[in-house]
């Protein structure tokens, strides 16, 4: 019986929790987690140094306001000039592009001036007033997109003056696609990489599913959580990230291209797909399309797990995402299940 | 039969009996127990340092250094926060008070983070 007991006792033990390496760095203008499990330190540490220089090397090459690539070409582009650019930006470019036709232009990188009339330009959040009506209207009345680009060979080429990038809502989703890719490059095949708060898993810790929690966007701690399968990546989009409070009245970095205003109607959205370029470009046009429009614009995306928050906190899933999501809240909050039909 | 089933018992096994006994408080407190909210542990991230794991029960004021110089973190009746830091727009600080699993706060200019993460937190990275 004593051996018994024992065997019981070491049969227990072997639950223990997988071990994983977990490296905090600042890159990319945030925080990005990266989780390793089955590599050695040396390897982890290796791994991560190329991660953080790679990110800034990007962040750089493509930053709305400082002086890189994106920036520099901007300058020309608003004058209607061509803009010579590295081919991975014009590679970048074109993934964007496809993406914003997909979503019907609700995410739409070529509103730059108008993110920047609000303020989101800049290292420090604005503080209002909101821009004056009749600037926001001017802008969105020549309702640029990627459209109004022409790539050739390293050159982009603007069809009229005005239009400035900003790929902001993209480029970290891009980012975390080559970190992953690297890393496979490396030989590690079980990680996540959270590029501030945006993760692409692949891999497991062992028998464990990767779990993954999402933050409740109007109060501390989590709304939910759910196990992600190996190479797939889960975004959220959320009014809470980065915004003013005027008069009472919320201002977010969210911008609707067809009105000027920051996206009323979502709280915030979180995808899950296996590329983390497409969930991220695809979280800013679902925030964008709202409680009313979000299934239209999930359909043409391609999506299929999608989890919209509105702003009376009622959570609207598609029933895949319904089956993969479990609330981390107590009462749960209330579920609308639809169907992409 | 009871007193064969007696006398196949060994020494060693009523002290094996008795030792279960004795750790069956401590399972329960470690795994059936969720009377608490808050979290034990937060998870602080310098610089060039591997992440370190801080008390939440010990009050404590912390000074770390970042790239642009020294931030102060206050751990106190088991929450956490920033109290200064030389950033400039001093995010960190409105982020207040920390003490349920998940909860964050950065400041990313001087690259520290707290994440408050005690053993009832089970999700490997938050999404946000």
């Amino acid at each position: 019986m004593a051996l018994l007991v024992c065997l019981f006792v070491a049969a227990c033990s072997k639950d223990e929790a997988p071990h994983v390496h977990q490296e905090r760095i600042v890159a990319f203008g945030t925080l990005v987690d990266v989780s390793i499990y089955g590599a050695d330190a040396d390897d982890v540490a290796t791994a991560t140094e190329k991660l953080h220089s790679e990110f800034n090397r990007r962040h750089t090459l493509w930053h709305a306001w400082k002086g890189g690539e994106l920036y520099q070409a901007n300058l020309l582009l608003r004058e209607g000039q061509p803009a010579k650019v590295s081919q991975e930006t014009i590679v970048m470019l074109q993934k964007a592009r496809a993406i914003s036709d997909r979503s019907g232009h609700l995410f739409n990188p070529a509103i730059g001036s108008l993110v920047a009339l609000w303020g989101y330009h800049a290292d420090e959040l604005p503080t209002g007033p909101p821009p004056p009506a009749a600037e926001i209207a001017k802008l969105v009345k020549k309702s640029f997109t990627l459209d109004d680009l022409t790539f050739s060979g390293n050159e982009i080429i603007p069809r009229r003056p005005g239009i400035t990038l900003d790929v902001g809502a993209f480029a970290k989703g891009y980012a975390v696609d080559h970190a992953i890719d690297l890393l496979r490059a490396m030989g590690i095949n079980n990680a996540i990489v959270n590029a501030g708060g945006d993760l692409r898993a692949i891999g497991s810790k062992g028998d464990k599913a990767w779990r993954v929690g999402i933050r409740h966007p109007r109060q501390t701690g989590l709304l939910a959580s759910l196990s992600v399968h190996d190479n797939e990546s889960v975004f959220t989009s959320g009014d809470y990230e980065r915004f003013y409070i005027h008069n009472g009245k919320r201002y977010h970095h969210i911008i609707d291209p067809r009105t000027g205003y920051p996206a009323p109607d979502s709280t915030s959205v979180t995808i899950l797909r296996a590329d983390a370029a497409t969930a991220d470009g695809s979280s800013t046009a679902l925030m964008i399309a709202g409680p009313k429009d979000w299934t239209r614009v999930a359909k043409a995306l391609g999506l299929e797990y999608v989890m919209l928050v509105d702003t009376e906190l009622n959570v609207h899933l598609t029933p895949a995402m319904a089956e993969r999501i479990k609330f981390e809240v107590d009462p749960k909050p209330v579920t609308v299940i639809e169907t992409l039909d | 039969m009871n007193s064969r089933i007696h006398a196949n018992i060994t020494k060693a096994d009523w002290v094996v009996v008795a030792l279960a006994i004795a750790v069956l408080p401590v399972l329960y407190i470690k795994f059936w127990s969720h009377g608490s909210v808050f979290a034990e542990t937060v998870q602080l991230n310098i610089p060039g340092q591997s992440i370190q794991n801080l008390s939440l029960r010990e009050n404590q004021t912390l000074k770390v250094e970042g790239p642009l110089g020294i931030t102060t973190i206050e751990v106190r009746d088991g929450k956490v926060r920033f109290v200064d830091s030389p950033c400039p727009g001093k995010q960190c600080i409105h982020a207040g008070w920390l003490s349920v699993d998940g909860d964050f706060a950065a400041c990313i200019p001087n690259h520290i983070s707290l994440l408050v993460a005690g053993s009832d937190f089970t999700v490997d990275t938050i999404n946000f």
